[in-house]
């Protein structure tokens, strides 16, 4: 196990253990893959570091994630129902592509 | 009686109006009644008096000064607009208990809800559209139909969720194929069955659907756009994996411009994670 900063999360990490808010209630299971999605909550909520599985292959997730290649898949496949031609939808996924890259 | 309404019959029994709601929408409609008098019988209820001056006090409304008592909420944030924040903390409580049973993760759940009411809610100050508050409550609320899904059929809807995933299809193109409604449609029947105003109902009944209404309002054009921004910058979870199509109609009549929405996404993300802090406490 290793105390990892959240802002030094990689996509495909697992966690260790739940992850619990002061009520008590469970926001993360352990053994859930970390998602971009993990990462905003884990900041939405104030946490700052968890606890992930350390496994050998931590540096490839994080080369993955570095690359655009990782964050433009992710946002052609949750835009891939749009219309791509639509002047909206092009600043949408611009902004979301530039709003996931400074999380 | 067709199965939806058999749904929401059902779902009426059990999940009625919290009668705090109730009072105040009393309250509101007695011309004599003061805001002292709408005051005592939130007071009644302190989780409830907690929240609406911790939201009285936030960024959100950016008031000058500290909000110490109900009375002052109500005057500062108004009559109209206090009732519909009960209406969506109300409702929030009501369905609290979903989360065990829920094969959705819950607090994605509302996260999801809270990112859409405040993105209608910026939409409408951004156009200048009275009552932005009633906008984040619609927001708020538009899936409120999947709610009652997933605390009556869980078994069921997770049957939804896992075809919608293996076919990359929407989760309320399947609810249609499963139940032969959408959770947009029990949604529009609850909040009908409630006697809601009927901007929410159109709001939460079309939100996948605006371009079949022959005359579409702000309130349906915005949440239809807000849903659209609140899954692009993915704050939090519905079910759904991708961007809901936006309607090249709906964007045309909201007059926004391609320009406005950084400006626009900026300003949520600004007021999403208070939001959160305030209307997410506490859900399993």
């Amino acid at each position: 196990m290793s105390a990892v900063k959240v802002s030094d999360l990689k996509v495909g990490q697992e966690l260790e253990l739940d992850i619990k808010l002061n009520s008590g209630a469970v926001l993360f299971k352990a053994a859930e893959k970390i998602s971009f999605k993990h990462i905003k909550a884990l900041k939405a909520w104030g946490f700052t570091e968890v606890a992930v599985v350390e496994t050998q292959s931590d540096t490839r997730v994080e080369n993955f994630q570095d690359s655009d290649l990782a964050s433009d898949s992710t946002t052609e496949h949750i835009f891939s129902k749009s219309n791509h031609e639509d002047p909206a939808i092009i600043e949408l996924k611009r902004i979301s592509l530039s709003f996931r890259k400074t999380e | 009686m067709n199965d939806l309404n058999i749904l929401v019959r059902k779902v009426e029994k059990i999940s009625s109006l919290p009668t705090v709601f109730v009072k105040i929408s009393e309250l509101i409609n007695d011309p004599t009644s003061t805001s002292s008098d709408i005051a005592h019988v939130i007071e009644v209820d302190q989780a409830l008096t907690s929240r609406l001056l911790q939201l009285a006090n936030s960024a959100f409304y950016g008031m000058p000064g500290k909000v110490n008592t109900i009375s002052r909420a109500v005057t500062i944030i108004g009559f109209k607009q206090l009732q519909e924040l009960v209406l969506a903390i109300s409702v929030r409580d009501q369905f609290a208990q979903i989360g065990e049973n829920s094969p959705l993760n819950m607090t994605s759940f509302w996260q999801h809800s809270i990112g859409c009411g405040v993105a209608a809610r910026v939409l409408a100050t951004f156009q200048g559209t009275p009552n932005p508050d009633s906008f984040f409550v619609a927001g708020f609320l538009h899936d409120l139909g999947r709610l009652v899904l997933l605390e009556h059929y869980p078994q069921k809807y997770l049957e939804v969720i896992e075809k919608a995933k293996d076919t990359d299809c929407f989760l309320h193109e399947v609810e249609l194929e499963v139940f032969g409604f959408t959770h947009a449609d029990v949604g529009g029947a609850l909040i009908k069955n409630w006697q809601l105003p009927d901007f929410l109902f159109e709001a939460v009944n079309y939100h996948h659907s605006p371009e079949v209404l022959s005359k579409v309002n702000e309130y349906v054009a915005f949440i239809h756009i807000a849903n659209i921004i609140t899954h692009a910058c993915q704050l939090g979870f519905s079910g759904n994996e991708f961007v809901p199509p936006l309607s090249q109609q709906i964007w045309e009549e909201s007059k926004l411009k391609v320009s406005a929405l950084e400006p626009v996404v900026n300003k949520v993300i600004e007021q999403y994670s208070e939001m959160v802090s305030f209307l997410v406490a506490g859900v399993k």
